[in-house]
């Protein structure tokens, strides 16, 4: 489903040159739950924002679902997002002007979806989380895990078939984090979604098929 | 989309309170200043009342007698009237008038009232409505008759209910006859305006020298096809005055022009003479000046907002939106936002002409003689629609540049939560 070959991300700054990624080859197969596991700065964030295809790699190729994506224009991109990529962030980025249910419709806003049916889909999704009490709420009215069961849901809406998680589960305290996994858990057995999550809590990653290991850039294991 | 979008502008600047206020406040007061500004001008320019038909009239405000040695700026001296202009052929009729200020001391304080001396043709070219008696004619004027026309207003303050005409009035010691009275002249008729006309004749003390300036505006009423001509001659008295003035004097004529000129006269250096192409580029240059401090505001705003919103612009970027969408998704609220602001600007602007006419007319036409009730404002819808276009080009201007920037921002700066 994910093909990196031969990944190198290096940012150049006028004196300075890091390498974030060097000679990254990672394979995640259709249905897959793989953990990146690393210290602070060694590259995990580069990884996802790469295979997020929200960064272009200095070196390398990567494929999503048998495509090629090297090369592809900003509108194409953008549509591959809209499609096979849904995303959870740490920090939750719901939009705070919006209600839960217009949050969670947001990437069916970029599908050429009818309004009554962009409201069905979403109001499904919500009820896959338990939150369909909650549609006409504020992101501020609502708990760091309710937050985070929101952010799922939009990350799913679009019935993406790649999931990427930048810790879920860190702004949460270990219960609701344990209920959050348990709904990542659901989808990728139930829905078959493919999971590529970023964490740093060993417990959590080992419940997952494997677990990609980095060091300063490198893929160590 | 666009409906999605549209409801979703409404959600967003909801809860944005403080941004949706100056944004809107910047453009509904943008567009108030523009609107007002027009009713000011539209108002001098235009008054109506007895000068309802000005676009037939050419005006002479003052004139420029200038030699090597010095140079004199004033009104039109009798002279020039009674000797040169009052026989011209092309006018249909030749008003002329000189203002004096009446104080009238009473036990109630100190009262002012303005006193114009003006010619029969007055009445001819200025469309005054009587309420009572009649004008003065050529030959009370000749005979200087202690005669006066006045308004509603003086006739309230000094006849109250009786007819006033056939009564005797006493201006600065001397009485006059009241023949006639005419309804009040709104304050903003800055031409035919006063509370008072008598025959001009009853003055001795105007200046007779020809090589100086006088006390007079001159205004002649056309057939409305012949203000071509009026010039002409004009000019060609012109040319046959300045021999008469010798010791190598020369005059200019601050006219005839007709309403707008007239007005545009007023914003540049009433000295000058230049050409219509000037006054109005001075104007535009003001207007510009007066437009770059909403406009730089609006900017600033619109850059802080946008600003403020880069972390829901990174999570739109990741949930599937292209440059191009994030873009115009943002130039689309920027336009409904300034039309709002404009919609806002111009229901003010309604209410203040509607309701708070008396005070916008204090405010525009201020001065010691105030008949504000009968003044006329009227919106200038197409005065409107430029501000509104000139507004949403500036806020296209003032967001393209961060909506392009924003539209390239990387997603991941804005939502890296914490380290990874």
């Amino acid at each position: 489903m994910i093909h990196l070959e031969n990944i190198q991300k290096i940012y150049r700054t006028r004196n300075i040159e890091t390498i974030a990624l060097d000679q990254v080859n990672i394979g995640v197969k259709e249905g897959e739950f793989v953990s990146v596991m690393g210290p602070s700065g060694c590259g995990k964030s580069t990884l996802l924002n790469i295979i997020g295809l929200l960064d272009k790699p200095s070196e390398g190729q990567v494929s999503i679902d048998q495509t090629l994506i090297n090369g592809q224009n900003d509108k194409k991109l953008a549509h591959f997002r809209n499609e096979k990529l849904g995303f959870i962030f740490q920090r939750f980025h719901l939009i705070n002007s919006l209600n839960i249910m217009d949050n969670v419709e947001l990437p069916l806003l970029y599908r050429k979806i009818g309004a009554s049916k962009r409201k069905k889909l979403a109001q499904e999704t919500l009820e896959r989380v338990g939150l369909s009490h909650r549609m006409i709420h504020f992101p501020s009215e609502l708990s760091g895990g309710q937050c985070q069961r929101v952010a799922i849901a939009r990350a799913i809406a679009g019935n993406p078939q790649i999931l990427l998680a930048d810790e879920p589960t860190g702004n949460l305290d270990s219960k609701m984090g344990g209920e959050i996994m348990e709904i990542l858990h659901q989808l990728n057995k139930e829905s078959k979604m493919t999971i590529v999550m970023v964490t740093h809590d060993e417990s959590l990653a080992s419940k997952t098929n494997r677990i990609i290991r980095f060091f300063d850039g490198r893929q160590v294991n | 989309m666009w409906k999605t979008s549209f409801i979703q502008f409404f959600k967003i600047i909801r809860q944005n309170k403080f941004f949706t206020f100056l944004n809107l406040f910047g453009v509904s007061i943008t567009i108030m200043i523009i609107l007002i500004a027009a009713i000011k001008i539209e108002s001098a320019i235009w008054p109506g009342g007895p000068e309802k038909n000005n676009e037939n009239m050419l005006f002479i405000k003052n004139i420029l007698i200038t030699s090597d040695k010095n140079s004199r700026f004033g009104g039109v001296s009798l002279p020039i009237i009674e000797d040169h202009l009052i026989k011209m052929q092309t006018p249909k009729a030749i008003a002329f008038s000189c203002e004096n200020p009446w104080s009238y001391i009473s036990d109630h304080g100190v009262e002012e009232f303005n006193v114009k001396s003006v010619n029969a043709g007055w009445w001819q070219v200025f469309d005054f409505e009587f309420i009572e008696g009649r004008p003065f004619n050529q030959q009370e004027v000749i005979d200087a008759s202690w005669v006066a026309v006045i308004d509603a207003r003086i006739k309230n303050r000094f006849f109250q209910d009786q007819n006033a005409v056939g009564q005797m009035l006493e201006i600065s010691g001397k009485m006059y006859k009241v023949i006639g009275v005419i309804k009040n002249v709104p304050s903003n008729c800055e031409r035919s305006f006063a509370n008072i006309f008598v025959p001009y004749t009853l003055t001795e003390a105007y200046n007779r020298d020809i090589r100086q300036t006088g006390e007079f505006g001159v205004t002649f009423l056309s057939s409305g096809k012949n203000l071509k001509e009026i010039k002409a001659e004009t000019e060609n008295l012109r040319l046959r005055i300045i021999p008469l003035l010798q010791e190598g004097y020369t005059l200019y004529f601050g006219g005839p022009y007709g309403p707008v000129s007239t007005y545009l006269q007023g914003w540049v250096s009433p000295t000058e003479y230049a050409g219509d192409r000037h006054e109005i580029m001075s104007i535009l240059g003001k207007l510009f000046l007066l437009m770059l401090l909403p406009a730089l505001n609006l900017i600033s705003i619109q850059l802080i907002r946008i600003h403020e919103r880069s972390e829901e612009i990174g999570v739109r970027k990741a949930f599937g939106a292209s440059r191009g969408e994030l873009i115009k998704q943002i130039l689309y609220e920027n336009t409904l936002l300034t039309i709002l602001g404009a919609i806002i600007g111009l229901l003010f602007t309604l209410i203040i002409v509607y309701v708070f006419k008396n005070v916008l007319a204090e405010m525009l036409f201020s001065g010691i003689f105030e008949n504000n009730e009968n003044i006329q404002f009227h919106i200038n819808f197409g005065i409107f629609f430029i501000g509104l276009f000139t507004s949403l080009v500036l806020s296209l201007m003032s967001g393209i540049i961060p909506a392009i920037k924003m539209s390239r921002l990387q997603a991941v700066e804005v939502l890296k939560g914490g380290e990874l």
